[in-house]
């Protein structure tokens, strides 16, 4: 909320109740004290690279390395300087012999001799060229030295041994460039460029502060800089204080950050996560079947029982069985209809039990259909935004418009599908919930948002740029109130859950 | 392939006179050494695909290596007509509690071999803290530290000490680890039994 909006409410209020007045004083306070910001930087792989190279020509200043030593050094040493630099202050160039880089000067471990044979022992042919590490001397094929190479680096190994297992030599990036080189640009994918990637992903995944960007096929790397209140240190107290780490990749796809899960305010991760984990298996309509079906004896086709008595006859196979205890019916003998294994307490259970499950299904099934509703109307918003562009530039170009006036377009858009977001995930809460006076508030507020969406959303079914253009305040009027109701949504739970009004089970 | 093998026909026969005793030691023995001279054979692949083509020619070198400079306490060679299905024996390494006996090993090659590695399975019951009741074996050179410079016999030899050696820290079956590590007379008097009961 802005101050100008405070201000605006505070107007209204004083003609009302001057009790209201200070209740939402305080609230406005107490949202005032969660703004922690979580700092953070996006980074493109290719600034991450610069810093990982960075880093390593430091190391290497400092030792009188190669970068390419030294990045090999830092992965063994889980990208921890001082470490590198303690072992190289007690081992001296020992730690090249350790680590891979370098074979070891001392007698006993001379160098092989060049067989002067031209076979493979991979492969057993005869090779036309013959291919080694730059430091041993244990000759493949060039076939499968690239063949043994692509298959370590598909595996995303980024510290690769010399096919000889009792030689310790690393594969380095010279060795690599050599191989790159004897192969046609056309249907070889650079080794080289493989390998940067998979010290890249090393490099991200052993440093805590760093994320990569979920989206399917995205490169993009967050980078975690801490919070601008030192009262807050770790990420679990930023998230214990009810607050999300929503971060941008630098290819605007928003995430957050402690559970790499698509931006998934106002609700907090571990209610996203059982949502997700719900709606992906289905487990309510199983659990529906499961109490309200049995399966055959014989055939195994799946029967509800709607009425009648417990002589049940398949359709499917015609088997005839009783449906309590699923033995074949004319056992039952003279006893027919009453199972001699009828009971009425253990039947009143099963009642209770189809009952509330039902009901369990029914709620979900209400909440789901909203949340499947939106998140459905959030792709072809994306199919839209996409296009958009296009009509952008027929704006631009036919109606002579410069390009910032066409920007309320742009931003209309963004925040719709970020409002459909809030919505969507708002609904996912609610089925956590229990019910109670303040739901009902949040509920309020929700079909508040859900209206100014469908009605930006209509004015978005114009496609005619000139229509477009006539509409432009119309485009901002809507936006900007629909923007108002979802931090209005946004704010109320944050609230609710904050001061445990909204009793999440 | 079309035609049998004639040293696979002789095998199969010398090997009927046993079938009726199954458990005789005679046999195992027999067998164990019998595998010897059907590794001089060479097979002929009869896919001709680039994979298999490779990876055929580069068992059949392992074969002809394996019967060439056959290792002191094991053998291995194809079952039948498939070259991608061996059959190899340890002998139970003398310093151990398998001393005396002789234990089957069934390998299957992928047809990437050798750039992924063979599948190993015991056929005779042991009791190893590495080896499980299905004879799977936990070694990391058959798993990730696999290079296609390897060989049927360094992989082997490598079983055999194994079986001397232990590594209860990173067992396969924790119970007999956990054996293995607080009461090591028991432990050898158990691998003695099987070794006795299964192996011999």
């Amino acid at each position: 909320m802005t101050t100008s909006d405070y201000n605006d409410s505070e107007e209204e209020l004083d003609l009302s109740e001057d009790e209201l007045e200070i209740d939402l004083e305080d609230l406005h306070i107490t949202s005032q004290d969660s703004q922690v910001e979580f700092l953070f930087k996006s980074l493109t792989s290719d600034v991450l690279w610069i810093t990982i190279i960075e880093k390593a020509d430091h190391v290497a200043a400092f030792m009188g390395m190669t970068r390419d030593e030294c990045l090999v050094l830092l992965q063994h040493y889980n990208w921890k300087e001082d470490k590198v630099l303690d072992d190289f202050l007690s081992l001296g160039d020992e730690i090249k012999v350790s680590k891979g880089l370098a074979l070891s000067n001392k007698p006993g471990h001379s160098r092989p001799l060049h067989s002067s044979s031209k076979t493979c022992a991979i492969c057993c042919e005869q090779a036309d060229e013959m291919f080694h590490l730059k430091q041993c001397f244990h000759e493949y094929c060039v076939k499968c030295y690239t063949r043994y190479l692509s298959d370590k680096l598909r595996q995303q190994d980024s510290l690769i041994l010399c096919m000889e297992p009792s030689c310790s030599i690393s594969v380095s990036f010279e060795d690599l460039k050599a191989l790159d080189s004897k192969f046609s640009a056309k249907d070889h994918k650079p080794l080289y460029d493989i390998m940067i990637s998979n010290i890249a992903k090393n490099y991200v995944e052993s440093n805590p502060k760093l994320k990569w960007c979920p989206a399917p096929d995205c490169t993009g790397i967050v980078q975690f800089d801490g919070f601008n209140d030192f009262e807050i240190g770790t990420l679990k107290e930023y998230l214990d204080s009810h607050n999300l780490p929503i971060v941008n990749c630098p290819y605007d796809h928003s995430f957050c950050f402690a559970c790499s899960y698509e931006d998934h305010d106002p609700i907090p991760c571990y209610v996203a996560k059982n949502w997700i984990r719900k709606s992906k298996d289905d487990s309510e309509t199983a659990n529906w079947i499961d109490i309200n079906t049995k399966q055959c004896p014989k055939c195994d086709a799946v029967i509800e029982k709607n009425g009648g008595c417990n002589h049940m006859t398949c359709k499917k196979c015609t088997y005839q069985f009783c449906w309590i205890c699923l033995q074949d019916w004319p056992l039952h003998g003279t006893a027919y209809y009453n199972c001699s294994r009828y009971d009425a307490s253990a039947i009143k259970e099963m009642h209770q039990k189809q009952q509330t499950t039902k009901l369990s299904l029914k709620r979900y099934l209400h909440y789901y259909k909203f949340y499947i509703s939106h998140e459905l109307s959030a792709h072809q918003d994306n199919d839209l935004f996409q296009s958009i562009e296009s009509r952008i530039q027929e704006m631009q170009e036919d109606m002579g418009i410069s390009w910032i006036d066409c920007q309320f377009y742009r931003t209309a858009m963004k925040l719709l599908i970020k409002s459909r977001k809030v919505l969507k995930w708002s609904y996912a809460l609610l089925y956590y919930c229990e019910a109670n006076n303040y739901v009902y508030i949040v509920e309020t507020n929700q079909s508040f948002l859900s209206n100014s969406i469908e009605d930006l959303s209509h004015l978005f079914q114009l496609t005619d740029p000139k229509c477009i253009v006539r509409e432009r305040l119309q485009f901002i009027n809507l936006s900007n109130s629909m923007k108002k109701r979802e931090a209005a949504l946004v704010e109320i739970i944050q609230e609710g859950l904050k001061n445990q009004l909204l009793k999440v089970t | 392939m079309s035609e049998k093998n004639p040293v696979a026909v002789v095998f199969g026969t010398f090997f009927g006179i046993f079938e009726n005793c199954p458990r005789s030691p005679i046999r195992r023995i027999l067998q164990a050494f019998l595998l010897l001279p059907i590794t001089y054979q060479t097979y002929i692949s009869n896919n001709p695909s680039k994979e298999t083509s490779m990876s055929s020619k580069r068992i059949n070198k392992e074969l002809i290596d394996l019967g060439r400079d056959p290792p002191t306490s094991c053998s291995a060679g194809p079952v039948g007509d498939d070259l991608y299905h061996w059959q190899a024996s340890i002998m139970g390494p003398p310093d151990s509690p398998y001393a005396g006996g002789v234990f089957f090993l069934s390998i299957h090659f992928p047809t990437d071999y050798p750039f992924k590695p063979p599948k190993i399975q015991f056929t005779t019951k042991i009791y190893h803290p590495n080896i499980n009741a299905s004879g799977n074996i936990c070694l990391d050179i058959l798993k990730d530290q696999w290079s296609p410079a390897l060989t049927i016999s360094k992989v082997l030899l490598s079983i055999c000490s194994l079986l001397t050696d232990a590594n209860p820290d990173d067992p396969l079956v924790p119970e007999i680890a956990h054996i293995y590590k607080s009461d090591r007379a028991k432990y050898e008097a158990t691998a003695k039994e099987w070794t006795k009961k299964y192996a011999v």
